[in-house]
């Protein structure tokens, strides 16, 4: 699968966050931190910017280890459905809401 | 064909039993072989023939038109180990009457044949003639990232990868395979890469086998594909045997992730050498025989061994070792064209046929399966315009295994970056500046180099440890790097 960053940025929704889908994103981030081993904190996260390419720059290798730990920790498989992996990739909002909608 | 002597006469391109013979499952449908011809026949009327093809497509389906329409048309097919804007430009600079092939809208003059196919009506010959390829053709340029920032190229003739692709089916192939079964191929590897190319390709089409057109990712993609195969078996009437090509990293990633991979009945792993304990397990799981190739882009495939069997390396049929000269560079021979290549790797050699790996040459670098040397990552990282002085370093520590150990970079800049703030500021202050300067010197990078080989983490010092004869020796990097962890 491919990570380029698709062609525009993901607007923001006007869609207000409940604090449950915050404290998800938030946990998000620290399984993004703790897999990857980054050397940074929350906060340091754009929950908009680009995971990969660009923002965080992560690769190929980081995807797959953020899936062992996703699958890991919220129970299920992470699938590469045509375009819409560039979509649950694109960003800490976009992956957690991913997580929120599969989780068991 | 003698593998002994120079090999002449020609090959055929495929050896399937007929026309109705299925040689790749693309999009929910299987494509028959005489429509696959058909196709590649339509195409070389639509395109007139190239100096080189430039064949990007990640969709086999796609890959396999293009190579076809190559073998047909005398093209060399041209495989770069990275493409970025760079090594493009290099590819066009080095090589005249480039076709590109690609369904990447970023990429400028690109063909797609996609877009060609669309509406088009074939016409159903049934009888399409492919041509016999001459074994001393060159049919490939494979390329390695070099030194230098000039990557370097390794011509193959059809003779290298019609010997190779036969010399792995006696190994990996049940010799009944074609009377009771049909087997097919799943690869999570590109088939740009000799490993990809020689196995998901070439063994395909030399022994007649079914293949995937994906290339599945993330284990549930793998599992997704495999019942795409079942599928088709129990329409079909038959039995399909499925062998997964892949690397440990995917291998990892499917056991750990407890996905079911039952249906495979061989796995295939390449690219860096596999865990024991993991191959123990993957065997375990899913009941299935793991075994591995050893190669690289230069000879190709090289050697094999089922990993809980043994920790020794079999060499193919037409390489043997030659023990080490005082350097212990351990050389190969071989009757393919390159003739000679010593290894990339620190082998022991036990005998002329088999030896043991004891490691990764100080600068090799392998990132999940992709390699290139330190040399090469260092020369692009250094051309950034504001630095001293910089270096790429791999900790072993970080990781289980050195071979995915990831990159790190020392940086020196002009103007360090306590100096660039305004006095006084804040630790979190200089944190923020530094993340923006990483983030401009990976920008900088991502262009010259694949995103997996980009520097995990940026570590700014005021100088790097370089002896009298300017020489960073890996000791001092080490207690550089431990200092500012």
């Amino acid at each position: 699968m491919s990570f380029k960053k698709s062609s525009k940025k993901s607007s923001k929704k006007a869609v207000p966050q409940t604090a449950e889908s915050k404290e998800l994103e938030n946990q998000t981030a620290q399984l993004i931190i703790d897999t990857l081993n980054l050397d940074i904190e929350i906060s340091d996260i754009d929950p908009e910017d680009y995971l990969f390419g660009e923002g965080l720059a992560l690769d190929s290798i980081d995807a797959l280890e953020l899936a062992m730990a996703i699958t890991q920790q919220f129970g299920f498989q992470l699938r590469s459905d045509d375009s819409k992996n560039r979509e649950i990739f694109r960003s800490l909002r976009t992956l957690s809401q991913h997580i929120a909608q599969n989780r068991n | 064909m003698s593998i002994n002597s120079t090999p002449t006469g020609t090959a055929a391109a495929f050896n399937y039993a007929s026309l109705e013979s299925p040689v790749i499952y693309h999009q929910g449908k299987i494509i028959k072989l005489g429509e696959l011809l058909d196709t590649v026949d339509y195409l070389s009327t639509k395109i007139p023939a190239h100096q080189h093809i430039l064949n990007l497509y990640e969709e086999r389906y796609y890959f396999l038109l293009g190579f076809l329409l190559a073998l047909k048309q005398q093209s060399i097919s041209l495989f770069p180990s990275t493409i970025t804007a760079h090594t493009l430009a290099q590819l066009h600079e080095n090589y005249a009457d480039i076709l590109v092939l690609s369904d990447d809208s970023e990429i400028a003059a690109a063909l797609d044949l996609k877009a060609l196919l669309k509406g088009s009506t074939q016409q159903k010959s049934q009888t399409s003639h492919f041509p016999e390829i001459s074994l001393q053709q060159t049919v490939a340029v494979i390329f390695t990232s070099g030194s230098t920032g000039q990557p370097t190229p390794y011509k193959k003739l059809w003779s290298d990868l019609v010997t190779t692709s036969h010399l792995l089916a006696e190994q990996f192939l049940l010799p009944e395979h074609s009377h009771h079964q049909l087997s097919a191929l799943l690869a999570t590897v590109p088939a740009q890469h000799m490993y990809g190319l020689e196995t998901s390709i070439m063994m395909a089409l030399q022994q007649g086998l079914l293949i995937h057109s994906s290339k599945p990712f993330f284990p549930q993609d793998i599992s997704d594909c495999l019942a795409d195969f079942q599928q088709y078996a129990l329409q079909a009437n038959t039995l399909i045997n499925s062998i997964l090509i892949t690397t440990p990293l995917h291998l990892k990633a499917c056991i750990k992730t407890g996905i079911d991979l039952s249906a495979v009945s061989l796995f295939i792993s390449a690219t860096a050498p596999l865990d024991r304990e993991l191959a123990q397990q993957c065997e375990q799981d899913y009941s299935a025989q793991v075994k591995e190739i050893f190669g690289c882009t230069e000879v190709g495939s090289m050697a094999y061994r089922r990993t809980i069997k043994s920790q020794q390396w079999t060499v193919l049929e037409d390489i043997s070792l030659d023990s080490g000269d005082e350097h212990n560079e351990v050389q190969i021979n071989t009757t393919r064209s390159i003739k000679h290549f010593a290894f990339n790797d620190i082998v022991d050699v036990i005998d002329n046929k088999h030896f043991l790996l004891k490691g990764r040459k100080e600068d090799l670098v392998n990132q999940g399966g992709k390699r290139t040397s330190l040399a090469y990552l260092n020369h692009h990282l250094q051309s950034y315009d504001e630095l001293v002085d910089a270096c790429y370093y791999q900790d072993d520590s970080l990781s289980n295994s050195q071979d995915d150990s990831r990159l790190i970079a020392f940086v020196v800049l002009q103007t360090p970056l306590s100096e660039a703030l305004s006095q006084p500021f804040s630790k979190q202050q200089l944190k923020k500046a530094q993340q923006q300067q990483s983030k401009q010197i990976r920008d900088y990078l991502k262009n010259k180099i694949e995103a997996v080989f980009l520097p995990k983490k940026i570590i700014y010092v005021p100088q790097l440890p370089r002896n009298s004869t300017g020489k960073l020796p890996l000791s001092q990097l080490k207690k550089l790097f431990l200092q500012n962890v």
